[in-house]
C-alpha cells in the first residue's frame, strides 16, 4: 500500500513539472508574409492594375465598431466585406501618396501598408508609436507638407510632431504654445488640418461644451486659428471677436481662398450660456495666406437666410458659393428646446439645404444632396473628390454612399452600402 | 427520508435524559474526501444517545454523562467508525468523523438523506450547484472557481480584483444577474463583482441557466447566480484563512458564529481582507524617440487592489411565531488602480519582431473607490402544515468614484516621460462620484394544496435613486446631479407537483415585470426642473421538469420566456452624444434546457457521474447603442440572436483508491440572427469577441492517513482551454489580418494537507498557477497573469 502510494506521489510530480514546463508554442508563421507556393513556376509577373483606390468603411458589432479596409481597382459599387483587411477597433484612416495608412488610438500607433499592384494585397509596412507623447485623440489627421514629411499637433498638449512618413520616424518635437490650459470639465479639439503654401491652418474647436452654463473661458469663445509655419516651425493662434468660436471649420476654395466657415455647436451659445459678447454665430470669414484673418471680408449667412435657425455644417466653399445645410426656425426653435435636447430635436425635424454666393448675396435652393442626411467631404484624392454621405431608413446609418463630385453642384453616386458605414476614399495610384 | 432517520434513531433520542453530570459533543462527518455527509446518525450506544446529523454533516449530542464513552457513526453506504473518549464537564467540539466508503454487500443501501445542493441540483430547476468546501482550501478566487463549471464563461481583466464577463449561453452584463443569499449582490458586501468574493464566505454558488425561479424576483434573461454563506448551526464555531503569495497578494477571511439551541438564538460575524500588487509580467512595446518599437517584458505597476469588508448577522430560530428572524448588517470597501484601458492596443507583427505586445500608454495614477454599505431584515415563519411566509427587506447605499486628473504621462518602465498640459490618462480629466441608494423586498407565499402540490407567491418590488456630482464642473448644472429613479416590481406564481412517487416534479411559473423609470434634471435654458419618466409591464412564464427515471437516471426539461428590463441610461442616455429612446424595450428571450443526469451503481467501489445539457437561447429586442455618422446616437432594440450549445460533465473515483478524475466541456454556437439594423449584414455569423469552446480537466488523489492518523494530504491538477475566437464578426475581413484572441490552456496544481489538533480542523494548501507560465488573454489585448505560487492557512472549529 506504501508503494503505491509513493509510486501515486512520484506519478503527480511527474506530471506537474511537465506541466512547469515552458510549452510556449512555436512562433507563428508571418501571418502578413504570403507565400508563393511554386515560385519557379510563375516566371512572369502580373502586370500592374491601372488605378488603385482604398475605400475605409466601419461595420458596426456588439463590441463596437471595427475600421476595414478595401483595395479596389474602382470605387467598388459592392463592398466583398469577406476580403477587406480588419484594422480594428477605434482606427481612423487616411492615405498619403500611394500608401494606406491608420491611426490606432488604442495603441497610439500609426501603421503603415504597402499595396501590391499587381494583385491589390497588402502588408504592413511600418509602425511608429506617439505613445510617449501622449497622443490618444481618436482623431488624428496628418499635415502633409512633401513627399517624406507630414506633421500632427496636439495643440492642448503644446506639442508640433514632424513625422517621417516614408522611414516611419519621428524626425523632431517641436515644442509650441499651448492652446489655453485646461478648461474644466471640457475638451476642444482642431479641425483637419490644411497645408497652404508653407503654412498649416487648424481651427480651434470648443468641443463639447457639455455643461451648462459657464462658458469656462472668455478668451476662447471667440473664433481662433492655429497657424504652424513649416519654415520658421513656429506656431501662432490668431482670433477674430466677429464669430463665435465653439466649432467653425475651414473651407479652401479652388482659387486659395480660405474661409473659416461656422458649424454646429456655435447656434448653442446665446441660448444656453452666459454670454455678454458681440461675436456671431453665423458669419463666414476669410483668412488671408499669412495667417491674419482678413478684417475687410465678413458674410453673414443670418442676413441672406432669414429663417436661419443654427447652422449644421458648411461642407464645402467653391467658386465662391457656398453649400449651407441648417435648421430653420419654422421648423425647430432652440428658445424652446430643453439643454438636454438641444441636439435631438432638430436632428428629428431635419435640415435644409441652400447655396450662398458670398459674393453677391445670392440664396438658391440646393437640391443636389437632398436624398442624404449627413454628408462628410473628404479631401482631395490625386486631383478627384468624393463625398461620404448617409441617408436613414429604418435606423439611422442604414446605408451610406459615396459620391463623386463633379461640380459644385453635380454629384455621381458610385455606391450604396447598407449597414456598412462608408468613412473614407483614397485614390492610391493611377491617372 | 429525514423521517426514516428520525426513526432509527428515535431509541437513543428517547434515552438522552438519564444522566445527571452531562455536557455536550459536537462535530462533522464527512467522506474520504472531506465533503460532508448528510444526515449520518451518531450515538452512544451504551447510553442510548444518539441524534441525526444536519445537511451540512454537523451533529450534535446532548446531555452526554462525564465518563469514556464510545461514539458510534452510521451512514449507509460507508462503513462504520467508531472512537473512544473521555468525557469532562466540558463540552467536546471537533470531533470529526471521516467515513470511507462500503463496498460490500450494499446492494440494499437507499440513501437516507440529501444535501441541500443535492436536493436542489436534483429538483426540476435548470440549476448547477458549486459547493466550496473543498475548494476553499485551494488558492483559486471565485472567477476561477465558476469559469471551472460547465455552460459558464468568465473573461477576466487581469488579476484580483479586475474586471469580469460573467457569461451564461453566452449572454453576459446585465443579462446575467446576481444574488447573495437569494438577495441582489448589491445588497451585500460583495456589491463591485462576482469574481471577487472571498470563496470562504461562501457554502455554495447555484448557477441557474436561463430559467431563474420567481423567489429571486429578476428579470435575467440568460440566468442568475446566487451565492449561498454558510449556515450558522454551531454553538460556537468559526473560521480563519489567509492567502500570500505572488504578485503581492494577501487574502485573509475570518468568521464566528454562534448558535444557542434552546433560546434559538444565533449571531455571526465575519470579515475579509483582500490585498494585491497584480504586479505580473506582461508583454509591451516600448517607443524610443524615433517612435520605433521594442518589445519587453515588464511588471505592472500601477494595478494594486484593496478590498475589505465586514457582515454580522444576529437571530432568533425555531419559535413559535417565526421560523427565523434575523437582521444582517454589511460594509465592503474598496480600491482599485488602474493600469490600462479595457483595450489597451495589442500589436503582433512578428515580420516587425512585436509578438502580441501592448502598445498603449499605460496609467499610473488613476483609481477608482467605491464602498457599498446597508442592512436586511429575514422574517420566515411556517404557519401549520399548509402555509409559509417568507419574507425579506434591505437597504443599501453605495458610492463609486472615479479619479483620473493626473498630468503625468508614464511609460511601461513607470517612469514619467511627460508632463502632460491636459490632465487624465483615461480621457479628459475625470472626478465623478456615482451615488446610488436602493430599497427592496421579496415577499413570498407559499401554499401546500396537497401533498406533493403547491403554490408559490412572490413580490419583488426594487426601487433605486442613482445621482452623482462631477467634481471638475462648479455649479449647479452638472449633468451628474441628475437624479435618477428607478422602480422594478417582479412578481410571480409558481405551481409545483411532485407526482409518481416524487419521480416526476413540474414546476410551472408566471412573471409580470413591471418598470416604472423617471429622472429629474435641472435643466439652464429654463432654469427649471425637468421629468421625464415611463413604465412598461411585461408578461414571462416557463416551466420545469424533472423525471427520474431510475435512481441513476434523471432528465429536466425547462423553458422560460424571460424578460431583460433597460437600465436608466439606455432609456434617457447622456444628455450629450446618447439621446433619450422612451420607446425602448426590453430585451426578451425563449430559453430552453434538456439535461440529463447518469450516476454509476452506489454499490460500485468506483463512482462515477455523467451529465449533459442541452440549451437553446433564442434572443430577440438585444439593446445596442446605435451611433450616427457625427458621433450621435441612442440606444435601440436593433439585433437578435440565438444561442444554442451542450456541455457535457462527467468525474470518476476510486479507480485506484482515492484517485478522482473530473472532465467538462462547452460548445456554444451563438450567432446573430437579425434581420434589421446594422448587424443585417452579418446574419449567421458568431457573435465577436464571445468565446465558444471550453475544456476543464482535474484529477486529484488523497492519501489518507499519510503522516498520522486521521490526517489526508490531496494533490490535485487542473487545466482549463478556452479556443481562439474572433474580436470582430467573422466573416468579415482576411482571415490572416483579424484581431483574435488566441487558444488559452492554463494549468494549474497543488497540494494540500489537512489535520486536526485538538478541536481544529487545519489544512494548508501550496498551489502553482498557470504553471506553464502560457501568455493568456480573456479579451483582446489585456494579458492576464503568467506563472504564480500561493499558499493557503485554514483553520476551522
Amino acid at each position: 500500500m506504501k508503494m503505491i502510494k509513493i509510486f501515486s506521489l512520484l506519478l503527480f510530480m511527474g506530471l506537474f513539472f511537465t506541466a512547469c514546463s515552458d510549452d510556449d508554442p512555436a512562433p507563428n508563421p508571418d501571418p502578413n508574409t504570403q507565400v508563393d507556393p511554386d515560385p519557379d513556376t510563375d516566371p512572369e509577373p502580373d502586370p500592374d492594375i491601372d488605378s488603385g483606390y482604398l475605400t475605409a468603411f466601419g461595420v458596426d458589432g456588439p463590441q463596437g465598431r471595427v475600421i476595414y479596409f478595401d483595395i479596389s481597382e474602382n470605387v467598388p459599387d459592392n463592398l466583398d466585406i469577406s476580403n477587406a483587411l480588419e484594422v480594428g477597433l477605434n482606427v481612423r484612416p487616411f492615405g498619403i501618396g500611394d500608401n494606406p495608412f491608420s491611426w490606432n488610438s488604442n495603441s497610439q500607433t500609426i501603421t503603415k501598408y504597402e499595396v501590391d499592384r499587381t494583385d491589390l494585397s497588402i502588408t504592413v509596412e511600418g509602425i511608429v508609436s506617439l505613445a510617449s507623447l501622449g497622443f490618444n485623440s481618436t482623431f488624428l489627421t496628418p499635415a502633409v507638407i512633401s513627399d517624406s514629411t507630414a506633421y500632427f499637433f496636439d495643440l492642448a498638449e503644446g506639442v508640433a510632431i514632424e513625422w517621417d512618413y516614408e522611414n516611419m520616424v519621428i524626425n523632431e518635437v517641436i515644442n509650441t504654445e499651448t492652446w489655453l490650459d485646461y478648461i474644466s470639465g471640457d475638451e476642444f479639439a482642431v479641425t483637419i488640418p490644411r497645408v497652404i503654401g508653407d503654412k498649416i491652418f487648424m481651427s480651434i474647436r470648443e468641443y463639447p461644451l457639455r455643461a451648462c452654463c459657464d462658458i469656462g473661458n472668455e478668451a476662447g469663445i471667440d473664433a481662433t486659428v492655429a497657424v504652424f509655419d513649416t519654415v520658421s516651425k513656429t506656431l501662432e493662434y490668431v482670433s477674430d471677436d466677429r464669430l463665435m468660436a465653439a466649432f467653425n471649420q475651414i473651407r479652401v476654395d479652388a482659387d486659395g481662398s480660405i474661409y473659416i466657415v461656422p458649424t454646429r455647436e456655435n447656434a448653442f451659445i446665446e441660448p444656453y450660456y452666459d454670454y455678454s459678447g458681440t461675436a456671431s454665430p453665423h458669419l463666414v470669414l476669410k483668412m488671408n495666406q499669412d495667417g491674419t484673418f482678413d478684417s475687410n471680408f465678413e458674410f453673414d449667412l443670418a442676413s441672406v437666410i432669414p429663417t436661419l435657425e443654427k447652422i449644421e455644417i458648411v461642407p464645402t466653399v467653391l467658386d465662391g458659393k457656398a453649400i449651407v445645410q441648417y435648421y430653420d426656425s419654422r421648423d425647430v426653435s432652440l428658445d424652446t428646446v430643453a439643454f438636454d435636447d438641444r441636439y435631438s430635436v432638430p436632428r428629428s425635424v431635419g435640415t435644409r439645404s441652400v447655396s450662398v454666393d458670398l459674393t453677391t448675396g445670392e440664396v438658391l435652393e440646393f437640391t443636389a444632396l437632398a436624398d442624404y442626411d449627413f454628408t462628410d467631404f473628404l479631401p482631395e484624392t490625386r486631383g478627384e473628390l468624393y463625398v461620404v454621405a448617409y441617408s436613414q431608413e429604418v435606423n439611422p446609418f442604414d446605408v451610406s454612399h459615396i459620391l463623386r463630385i463633379n461640380s459644385f453642384d453635380s454629384y455621381t453616386e458610385l455606391s450604396a452600402y447598407r449597414n456598412i458605414a462608408a468613412q473614407f476614399v483614397i485614390k492610391l495610384w493611377g491617372d | 427520508m429525514r423521517i426514516t432517520s428520525f426513526f432509527i434513531m428515535l431509541p437513543f433520542i428517547t434515552h438522552t435524559a438519564q444522566s445527571q453530570q452531562t455536557t455536550r459533543i459536537e462535530g462533522m462527518v464527512s467522506n474520504a474526501l472531506g465533503q460532508a455527509l448528510p444526515y449520518t446518525n451518531v450515538f452512544i450506544s451504551d447510553l442510548g444517545i444518539g441524534s441525526v446529523g444536519d445537511a451540512n454533516g454537523y451533529f450534535r449530542l446532548e446531555k452526554v454523562p462525564i465518563g469514556t464513552h464510545i461514539v458510534t457513526v452510521t451512514s449507509l453506504g460507508f462503513k462504520t467508525a467508531s472512537r473512544t473518549i473521555k468525557v469532562g464537564k466540558d463540552a467536546i467540539k471537533g470531533l470529526n468523523f471521516r467515513l470511507e466508503e462500503d463496498t460490500e454487500d450494499l446492494e440494499e443501501v437507499v440513501v437516507l438523506g440529501k444535501s441541500d445542493a443535492s436536493k436542489l441540483q436534483e429538483s426540476a430547476q435548470a440549476v448547477t450547484v458549486v459547493t466550496t468546501e473543498t475548494v476553499k482550501l485551494q488558492t483559486a478566487d471565485l472567477g476561477e472557481i465558476m469559469a471551472k463549471t460547465e455552460g459558464v464563461s468568465v473573461q477576466r481583466g487581469g488579476g484580483l480584483g479586475s474586471n469580469a464577463r460573467f457569461a451564461l449561453g453566452g449572454l453576459s452584463g446585465d443579462q446575467v444577474r446576481f444574488f447573495y443569499n437569494g438577495v441582489p449582490l448589491d445588497f451585500s458586501p460583495y456589491a463591485f463583482g462576482l469574481a471577487n468574493v472571498p470563496v470562504n464566505a461562501i457554502e455554495r454558488v447555484e448557477v441557474y441557466k436561463g430559467v431563474v425561479p420567481i423567489q429571486f424576483g429578476a428579470d435575467a434573461l440568460g440566468g442568475a447566480v446566487n451565492l449561498v454563506p454558510p449556515q450558522t448551526n454551531k454553538k460556537l464555531g468559526g473560521s480563519v484563512s489567509y492567502q500570500t503569495g505572488s504578485f503581492g497578494t494577501h487574502r485573509a477571511t475570518a468568521n464566528l458564529e454562534h448558535y444557542n439551541e434552546d433560546s434559538g438564538f444565533f449571531a455571526s460575524f465575519g470579515g475579509f481582507y483582500d490585498y494585491t500588487d497584480n504586479n505580473y509580467k506582461i508583454d509591451v512595446v516600448v517607443p524610443n524617440e524615433l517612435g520605433q518599437l521594442e518589445q519587453f517584458e515588464v511588471e505592472r505597476f500601477h494595478d494594486a487592489y484593496r478590498a475589505f469588508g465586514a457582515n454580522f448577522t444576529i437571530g432568533l430560530r425555531n419559535k413559535k411565531w417565526a421560523k427565523e428572524l434575523s437582521l444582517e448588517g454589511y460594509y465592503g470597501d474598496y480600491d482599485n488602480e488602474i493600469q490600462n484601458s479595457q483595450a489597451p492596443g495589442l500589436i503582433n507583427e512578428p515580420q516587425l519582431g512585436i509578438n502580441n505586445a501592448v502598445a498603449g500608454s499605460p496609467f499610473g495614477e488613476v483609481v477608482f473607490t467605491s464602498f457599498s454599505t446597508g442592512a436586511n431584515l429575514h422574517y420566515n415563519l411556517e404557519l401549520g402544515k399548509k402555509w409559509a411566509i417568507d419574507l425579506r427587506g434591505g437597504y443599501n447605499y453605495n458610492e463609486r468614484e472615479s479619479l483620473d486628473v493626473g498630468n503625468n504621462l508614464y511609460n511601461w518602465f513607470g517612469e514619467v516621460v511627460r508632463i502632460q498640459n491636459q490632465p487624465g490618462e483615461f480621457g479628459p480629466a475625470d472626478n465623478l462620484i456615482t451615488k446610488s441608494e436602493n430599497v427592496f423586498a421579496r415577499q413570498q407565499v407559499t401554499f401546500e394544496i396537497s401533498k406533493g402540490h403547491s403554490l408559490n407567491l412572490s413580490l419583488a418590488p426594487t426601487y433605486g435613486l442613482r445621482t452623482g456630482d462631477d467634481l471638475l464642473i462648479d455649479g449647479p448644472f452638472d449633468p451628474a446631479l441628475d437624479e435618477g429613479r428607478l422602480f422594478d416590481f417582479v412578481s410571480g406564481l409558481e405551481y409545483q407537483a411532485e407526482l409518481f412517487n416524487e419521480k416526476l416534479e413540474n414546476v410551472a411559473f408566471v412573471k409580470n415585470y413591471r418598470q416604472n423609470v423617471r429622472i429629474e434634471s435641472l435643466d439652464p435654458s429654463v432654469d427649471q426642473v425637468l421629468v421625464d419618466e415611463r413604465s412598461v409591464s411585461e408578461f414571462g412564464a416557463g416551466n420545469g421538469l424533472r423525471y427520474e427515471w431510475s435512481e441513476r437516471f434523471s432528465t429536466k426539461l425547462s423553458y422560460e420566456f424571460a424578460y431583460r428590463l433597460p437600465r436608466l441610461d439606455e432609456i434617457f442616455g447622456d444628455g450629450q452624444f446618447i439621446q433619450e429612446n422612451l420607446e425602448l424595450r426590453p430585451e426578451n428571450s425563449h430559453n430552453i434546457n434538456l439535461q440529463w443526469d447518469y450516476t454509476g451503481r452506489e454499490t460500485s467501489k468506483v463512482q462515477w457521474q455523467l451529465q449533459g445539457n442541452f440549451f437553446l437561447r433564442r434572443v430577440d429586442d438585444l439593446i445596442f447603442l446605435l451611433v450616427n455618422a457625427d458621433e450621435f446616437g441612442s440606444f435601440q432594440n436593433v439585433w437578435s440572436a440565438t444561442s444554442e450549445g451542450v456541455e457535457f460533465g462527467g468525474s470518476i473515483s476510486n479507480i485506484i483508491k482515492g484517485l478522482t478524475l473530473s472532465a467538462n466541456t462547452t460548445y456554444q454556437d451563438y450567432r446573430n440572427t437579425s434581420d434589421t439594423g446594422p448587424f443585417t449584414a452579418f446574419r449567421g455569423d458568431r457573435i465577436p469577441n464571445v468565446p465558444y469552446f471550453f475544456v476543464n480537466g482535474a484529477v486529484e488523489y488523497g492519501f489518507e492517513s499519510l503522516f498520522r492518523k486521521g490526517d489526508d494530504l490531496s494533490l490535485f491538477w487542473n487545466l482549463r482551454h478556452v479556443g481562439a475566437f474572433f474580436v470582430g464578426w467573422e466573416s468579415a475581413g482576411l482571415q490572416q489580418f483579424k484581431a483574435e484572441v488566441p487558444d488559452q490552456t492554463v494549468q494549474n496544481a497543488g497540494v494540500t494537507y489537512r489535520m486536526e489538533l485538538g478541536k481544529l480542523q487545519n489544512s494548508i494548501t501550496l498551489e502553482g498557477q498557470n504553471l506553464a507560465n502560457a501568455k493568456v488573454f480573456d479579451f483582446f489585448g489585456v494579458q492576464r497573469p503568467g506563472r504564480a505560487v500561493f499558499v493557503k492557512l485554514t483553520t476551522q472549529f
